[in-house]
């Protein structure tokens, strides 16, 4: 298992290089230009072509690729046009929140998409299977955004049980933690405890009318074993596979999520650096996705292994 | 590995995650700690190598300033104890006041001074013009200096002591020396606030402390002249970019103050009895169609005098915001709490006829030839009265297109003098404050030296000489006449038409004290009760 994961590591790094090739060439189709923003409305042309200069923008752009690229090869991202600070240390402030509000939603959403799959699959047909589709179709069609302010009108405006928006490190406490998270990692997982319950309703549904389940009920095992010990256990793949590119899909989803409750992640990093054409940022913020992907995707792989003794590498 | 253990170990590292957080750097008391919502993003804490607003708020709590004006423009003593010109106003000597300290403890002193008015000078347009008038400058002693002039210009105080765009903040020498091409890396402030740099995350959050060894002035505040008194321990800022977040984080009491209300939602604001709207910013902001006067349409005088016969200020003003009471329609090149605020000249501008304009337009020779117009949709504000401009020219019978574009993407296009069809343009609408606009010096877009002007690129010879002419004269009462009349002139060539002021409105806790009005985004003297 240990060479797959390393092949498939390895496999990892051509396809991040595409994407560090793709994500410059459109930045540097982009229109827009950091020495204007920044050098700010009174400056002359000559300013301007100054400050061009001094950030190297003014390079042939392999030039400039070819540098970054042999930067990063070495760990380093390079620094922000605007801020002048490492884009590592940029993206490192901003990993806590992110991942705070990942691994929460994630939690959240396993919590709910899963026990709610279960139950439905069991009863197929029943109002617990048809609140599941309604749950899911409204998870579906919510977009975030009117999830997320729909959330703090209720809970932070009118009932002042949880905060409006902002963040606090777990080393502060984890109800003050919790407590800013619950709604922007609620908002966050309501699409995505929607695909877990669908998927693993079908899953569950489909694995409960294998022959091996009849042959479990006609030894009369009890039903809640059938459904908890064999049924869910085999259908665990495809739930772990769409709860592992949920994760990754996450990612992008929280660059919204954060902007409505102000939470200081990486998705509105992004989102500053990309209304500013602060190229180092960008390059280094989406780099470090992409890195995210794959390696969720090769955990997922891995994990195949555990849940089913069958799958080998 | 056991499948139990792995699943084991991954639970307890995805738990420990969180606990990359960074660990709490203060203590807060609420009571004493100023929570404002900060529209921009804090990126650069250099206030000469960039003007971006945030940054130049950031300036105003960090560092000081030699002199300031008042609300009239007037200069006062801010750090200085003051100053005297002699030698027929050829030599200007200004001396600092006693105990003056940066934030690192060490003294103010005349080298920080002369260093920091250097590279203020190597970077902001009054700036400049104050450096072509300068000959040397010399340390006379620790807390006096000189600075000679090729010949005299009064209007050095007023350029030291500006609140508009660059302004002269003092720091240490070793700072102050940096290539002013190049950003400062250090943030010890003369300031009233000390900036906490360990905390700061840009685009999310910024922290100030107050600075125990601030000398604040005796004065009463006056704008930004006056006693710049820390009144409370601690102030905070958080970027929220969701005007609804803002709103609400604002009605729950989890911020204090928000500097730039979106204004459609100040009336749920003004229904909160524990929220106060008001505005601040007595100059407001000031909204201008910046015309292309190097490609046609706009080439052409006489379509540009077509174009402002059309305008209707308040039909621009409206489109951003209903009430009556924020739009206040400018007929004038200076703000209107300039003193050369006037109307003479802008006949033009009340003509107001769809009709005349259209004739004026056929007299013009107009030809069908396409007019761009760069609409910055980010800002609600300028994206509408980008659209209310471009229905305009429509029932004017012109050919337009309104091409959508966030900020960035202007900032580089608008420097093009390419035709519209090779990635050029023809208008944009933009805004100024007050204080941008208030004399001949400061105001950009009344400089018409073509290649030298800005963005549109203007070249009217007269303007130039009046300016000029306004610059050399000696007293402020007989500046006015020289003032008005490249006013009177640039209604004649119009380097822009301007579209009138909206009010500008802050929003914060009932509970706050001492909000004064400023017209920039200044933090000194409010307390919490």
């Amino acid at each position: 298992m240990l060479s797959y994961m390393v092949r498939r590591l390895l496999t990892a790094v051509p396809v991040m290089g595409v994407v560090a090739l793709v994500v410059f060439s459109l930045l540097y189709l982009t229109p827009g230009d950091p020495a204007q923003v920044l050098a700010g409305d009174t400056a002359t042309p000559e300013q301007i072509a100054q400050i061009r200069a001094a950030l190297g923008l003014d390079e042939h752009a392999p030039l400039r690729f070819a540098r970054w690229l042999w930067h990063v090869v070495q760990g380093d991202l390079g620094v922000s046009i605007f801020s002048g600070e490492p884009v590592t240390h940029m993206i490192g402030q901003r990993l806590a929140p992110t991942f705070s509000l990942l691994l929460l939603a994630v939690i959240i959403s396993v919590g709910i998409g899963v026990p709610f799959g279960v139950a439905a699959a069991a009863r197929p047909g029943s109002w617990l299977d048809w609140a599941l589709t309604t749950f899911t179709t409204l998870g579906f069609s919510l977009p975030a955004f009117i999830a997320g302010y729909g959330l703090a009108f209720l809970f932070a405006t009118t009932l002042k049980w949880l905060p409006v928006q902002g963040f606090v490190p777990l080393s502060e406490g984890p109800a003050l933690w919790l407590r800013n998270l619950i709604l922007p990692a609620v908002t966050l997982s309501l699409v995505y405890a929607a695909i877990i319950g669908r998927v693993t309703r079908a899953s569950v549904v489909d694995v409960l009318s294998e022959d091996y389940i009849r042959t479990a009920r006609a030894k009369g095992i009890a039903p809640r074993v059938i459904l908890f010990r064999h049924a869910l256990k085999n259908a665990a793949v495809p739930v772990v596979t769409i709860i592992g590119i949920g994760a990754a899909t996450l990612i992008g989803s929280a660059v919204i999520t954060e902007n409505v409750f102000a939470i200081p992640g990486v998705g509105r990093l992004t989102v500053d650096a990309i209304l500013h054409r602060d190229y180092p940022v960008i390059q280094g913020v989406v780099l470090m996705l992409s890195a995210a992907y794959v390696l969720v995707n090769v955990a997922v792989d891995l994990s195949y292994t555990f849940l089913d003794p069958r799958i080998r590498y | 590995m056991k499948r139990r253990k792995f699943l084991r170990g991954a639970s307890l590292a995805g738990a420990a995650l969180p606990f990359l957080g960074r660990p709490t750097l203060a203590q807060k008391n609420a009571a004493r700690t100023l929570k404002i919502i900060h529209n921009g993003n804090l990126a650069s804490l250099d206030p000469i190598w960039t003007t971006a607003p945030p940054t130049k708020d950031y300036a105003f709590l960090t560092f000081d300033q030699l002199l300031a004006v008042d609300s009239k423009y007037v200069p006062h003593p801010q750090m200085a104890e003051g100053w005297t010109f002699e030698d027929d106003g050829r030599t200007f000597v200004l001396g600092l006041r006693e105990g003056l300290k940066f934030h690192d403890g060490e003294p103010v002193r005349s080298a920080d001074c002369i260093a920091s008015i250097q590279r203020w000078g190597a970077r902001d347009g009054f700036g400049q013009l104050a450096m072509r008038f300068v000959d040397t400058f010399e340390a006379i002693d620790d807390r006096r200096f000189r600075i000679k002039l090729k010949k005299s210009f009064p209007l050095l105080p007023a350029a030291l002591g500006k609140s508009n765009s660059s302004q002269c903040f003092i720091m240490p020498e070793r700072m102050a020396k940096v290539d002013p091409m190049k950003q400062v890396t250090e943030t010890i402030g003369s300031g009233p606030y000390r900036f906490l740099k360990e905390e700061f995350v840009s685009g999310a959050k910024a922290a100030w402390a107050k600075f125990d060894g601030y000398i604040p002035r005796k004065e009463p505040v006056d704008s930004i002249a006056g006693g710049r008194i820390p009144a409370v321990d601690r102030i905070e800022w958080a970027f929220i970019s969701d005007p609804s977040t803002a709103m609400a984080a604002l009605i729950a009491g989890e911020q204090d103050y928000w500097d730039a209300p979106t204004l459609d939602l100040v009336p749920v604001m003004k229904a909160d009895p524990n929220i106060v709207v008001s505005p601040r910013n007595p100059t407001g902001s000031y909204y201008m169609l910046q015309l292309n006067h190097t490609q046609p349409p706009f080439n052409n005088p006489k379509v540009r005098q077509a174009l402002a016969m059309a305008i209707d200020q308040s039909q621009f003003l409206k489109s951003a915001v209903s009430d009556p009471a924020l739009l206040k329609p400018c007929y004038g090149y200076y703000g209107s709490d300039s003193p050369y605020a006037s109307e003479e000249g802008a006949e033009i501008l009340k003509t107001k006829s769809i009709e005349k304009a259209k004739a004026a337009l056929k007299e013009a020779g107009y030809a069908g030839e396409k007019v761009v117009i760069l609409g910055v949709m980010e800002n609600p504000t300028l994206a509408a009265m980008s659209q209310v401009a471009e229905d305009l020219m429509r029932r004017m019978g012109m050919n337009v297109q309104l091409v959508a574009m966030d900020f960035a993407t202007m900032a580089q296009r608008r420097t093009s003098k390419e035709p519209t069809d090779k990635g050029g343009w023809s208008m944009f609408v933009t805004a100024w404050t007050g204080s941008d606009i208030v004399n001949p010096a400061v105001h950009q877009m009344l400089r018409a030296g073509g290649p030298t002007a800005w963005f549109g690129w203007p070249n009217d010879p007269e303007m130039e000489a009046l300016r000029d002419q306004w610059a050399n004269t000696a007293t402020a009462e007989a500046q006015k006449k020289p003032a008005i009349a490249l006013q009177v002139q640039a209604f004649k060539t119009l380097p822009y038409i301007p579209l009138g002021s909206l009010v500008s409105l802050v929003a914060y806790r009932k509970n706050l004290t001492g909000v004064f009005p400023c017209p920039v985004a200044a933090y000194w003297n409010i307390g919490k009760s």
